[in-house]
């Protein structure tokens, strides 16, 4: 089986380090691109079409922005998105810009990974 | 009244035949009248008689080398009140007339004596009214020159007639004379007001309350109030102005000194405001500014460490460690829980996105997770309050519900949002262990002094109702326009 190609978007490297280093240490999961902005994460969906990326709500040029340009370049790819702030008017927003899950930031990894692979199992099934 | 008078009667008599002195006492007394007597037969002696308590002089007209209308009329000026009776053997009509015209109260013919008695009580119920009358002319006479307020009577072209000291003294005159001398009506300042004044007498016949401004006799300007009325005193007689004038300079002053303090107040209101927009718009700026900074370094941080902690998990395979890591994970996951909450408490977005009741439920829900209190939300507004009072509002509920939650101990908080006199009345009532407000304040309530303080400042009022073991409730009230005005 191949593992799932993720695509991740964050202006913090701190934290899109941590992030990286957490999916790569999965066998399931490849980390095929990073990005620090919406332009950047749009261009590498584009050219790189991946099975999933993981955007962050705020970077420079817009969290919605890359949600949406992301989906348009490659609508095969699932958008799940990160926020810190967690405020329901911010998911809706985003799931309205075609993100297909919303997760908050800090919340426990498991919980992450079980997003994803969610995610994941509508590829693998889909309707 | 009494027909007889209960002392007895003093009585000079002028006569020159003591027998018909005693005739006339005894016809006196045979008339029930309890006399004391004393004759005289000189003017002299009659000058000297009067230096004495007399009540009724009796004096025949024919006594020899005494002039009875001399006598009369020093009776009159010496003693005015006491009667005078002529009593005479004979006396003819025309001189008793005359007497009568001079001061004379009766006079009797000797050989009528029964008539006598009933004369002289007759006088001396006249005298008593008399004193009386004058009594109490005396009296109003008093009470209108000492009236504190100005008396004025005058003709309908403005010719003062009377005027008591207290008019004399609000129009600057040092008697009614000199005053004569000018037109009250003139001493109305405006014309216009003059002529007004005088169409609502000539229409209604009354005037009163009526202000304006009053020239004095030197030339200062007094303001004052006149009630006065138009009217004939008799019949056919001429017409007359009178009434009171009032002379309201003070009240006038306090008047003018109290809308100056008003506006004085009005502008340090103005001040207080800015000065409180100023607070607040600092305050807001700097919870966005810590708000900002906890969301793009502290959480993504922590976050962080909660992934490289998991990534660090995956590698053990010892349950010995795999414990402990997976709790510190979840510790740190906690800690960045926290923030979140912290983040949501410095910079609530859903108040300007959805409003007050949904802010204080997010603020609730946020809580009532870990806290074991249920809570309730009332909102009676009928409509969002606008976004600075909106804001005020929230900081104060939400500075009480911290309250409760750290020292209550309650189970139970209710927040009540209702319109009350022109502004938002909120009340959180909990069911806690309340605490009495006398003496300290228990250790941590330094949030009840600010509350109160940001209430104050909002142009509102806070108040803690609160008994020991019975709950407490927080009320506060702010207006509506306060905090809309905003000076640039």
């Amino acid at each position: 089986v191949n593992p799932l190609r993720v695509l991740i978007a964050d202006d913090d490297d701190v934290f899109r380090s941590a992030l990286a280093d957490f999916i790569r240490d999965h066998d399931s999961m490849e980390v095929v691109a990073e990005a620090a902005d919406a332009g950047g994460a749009i261009a590498l969906a584009s050219e790189l079409k991946p099975d999933i990326a993981l955007v962050d709500v705020k970077m420079p040029g817009g969290g919605a922005e890359a949600c949406a340009g992301i989906r348009a370049s490659s609508p095969a790819t699932h958008v799940l998105v990160l926020s810190a702030h967690g405020d329901p008017q911010t998911a809706r927003q985003m799931l309205a810009a075609g993100a297909s899950r919303h997760l908050v930031k800090g919340a426990s990894s498991s919980d992450l990974t079980a997003q994803i692979l969610a995610v994941a199992a509508t590829r693998a099934s889909p309707f | 009244m009494s027909r007889r008078p209960a002392r007895t009667l003093s009585v000079l008599i002028l006569e020159d035949r003591e027998s018909d002195a005693k005739l006339v006492a005894r016809q006196l007394r045979k008339n029930g009248l309890d006399i004391a007597w004393n004759r005289v037969t000189s003017e002299t002696a009659f000058r000297q008689a009067l230096d004495g308590a007399v009540d009724v002089i009796l004096a025949d007209y024919q006594v020899p080398g005494v002039d009875v209308k001399r006598v009369l009329s020093l009776a009159r000026e010496r003693s005015p009140e006491t009667p005078f009776l002529v009593v005479s053997g004979s006396l003819p009509e025309q001189l008793g007339i005359e007497l009568m015209k001079l001061g004379a109260d009766d006079y009797v013919i000797k050989d009528r004596p029964e008539r006598l008695g009933q004369a002289i009580e007759r006088c001396m119920d006249r005298t008593r009214a008399r004193r009386e009358a004058r009594a109490i002319e005396t009296r109003y006479r008093s009470l209108f020159e000492h009236l504190p307020v100005g008396f004025v009577s005058m003709s309908a072209s403005g010719e003062l007639i009377d005027g008591n000291a207290a008019l004399l003294r609000l129009a600057g005159f040092p008697d009614v004379e000199s005053m004569r001398k000018v037109s009250v009506l003139d001493m109305y300042v405006d014309p216009a007001d003059r002529i007004l004044l005088l169409e609502r007498l000539a229409q209604d016949g009354v005037v009163t309350g009526f202000e304006t401004r009053f020239r004095r006799a030197d030339g200062m300007i007094a303001w004052v109030r006149s009630d006065l009325r138009m009217a004939r005193d008799q019949e056919d007689g001429p017409v007359l102005i009178d009434g009171l004038i009032f002379d309201i300079s003070e009240r006038r002053q306090a008047e003018e000194e109290l809308r100056r303090s008003l506006e004085a107040l009005h502008l340090s209101d103005q001040r207080r405001q800015r000065l409180l927009h100023r607070l607040v718009d600092a305050q807001e700026a700097e919870r966005r500014r810590i708000a900002a900074d906890i969301h793009d370094d502290a959480v993504q941080v922590m976050a962080a460490a909660v992934l490289r902690l998991a990534t660090l998990r995956r590698r053990l395979t010892d349950d010995q460690h795999l414990a402990p890591m997976q709790r510190l994970e979840e510790t740190v996951s906690l800690a960045v829980g926290r923030l979140r909450n912290l983040l949501f408490e410095l910079n609530p977005a859903v108040l300007d996105s959805h409003g007050l009741v949904a802010a204080v439920r997010a603020h609730l829900e946020q809580h009532s997770a870990t806290d074991d209190v249920t809570w309730e939300i009332h909102n009676e507004l009928a409509s969002e309050p606008e976004s600075d009072l909106r804001l005020l509002i929230y900081r104060i509920t939400q500075e009480a519900l911290v309250n409760v939650r750290k020292h209550a101990g309650a189970t139970k908080v209710s927040v009540v949002f209702e319109e009350r006199d022109g502004g938002v009345l909120t009340q959180i009532r909990d069911n806690g262990r309340g605490f009495s407000m006398e003496g300290n304040p228990a250790p941590g309530h330094l949030g009840l002094a600010s509350m109160k303080e940001r209430a104050e400042l909002g142009g509102g009022w806070w108040e803690l109702e609160s008994e020991p073991g019975g709950g407490a409730t927080v009320k506060f009230w702010l207006p509506f326009r306060s905090v809309e005005t905003r000076t640039p």
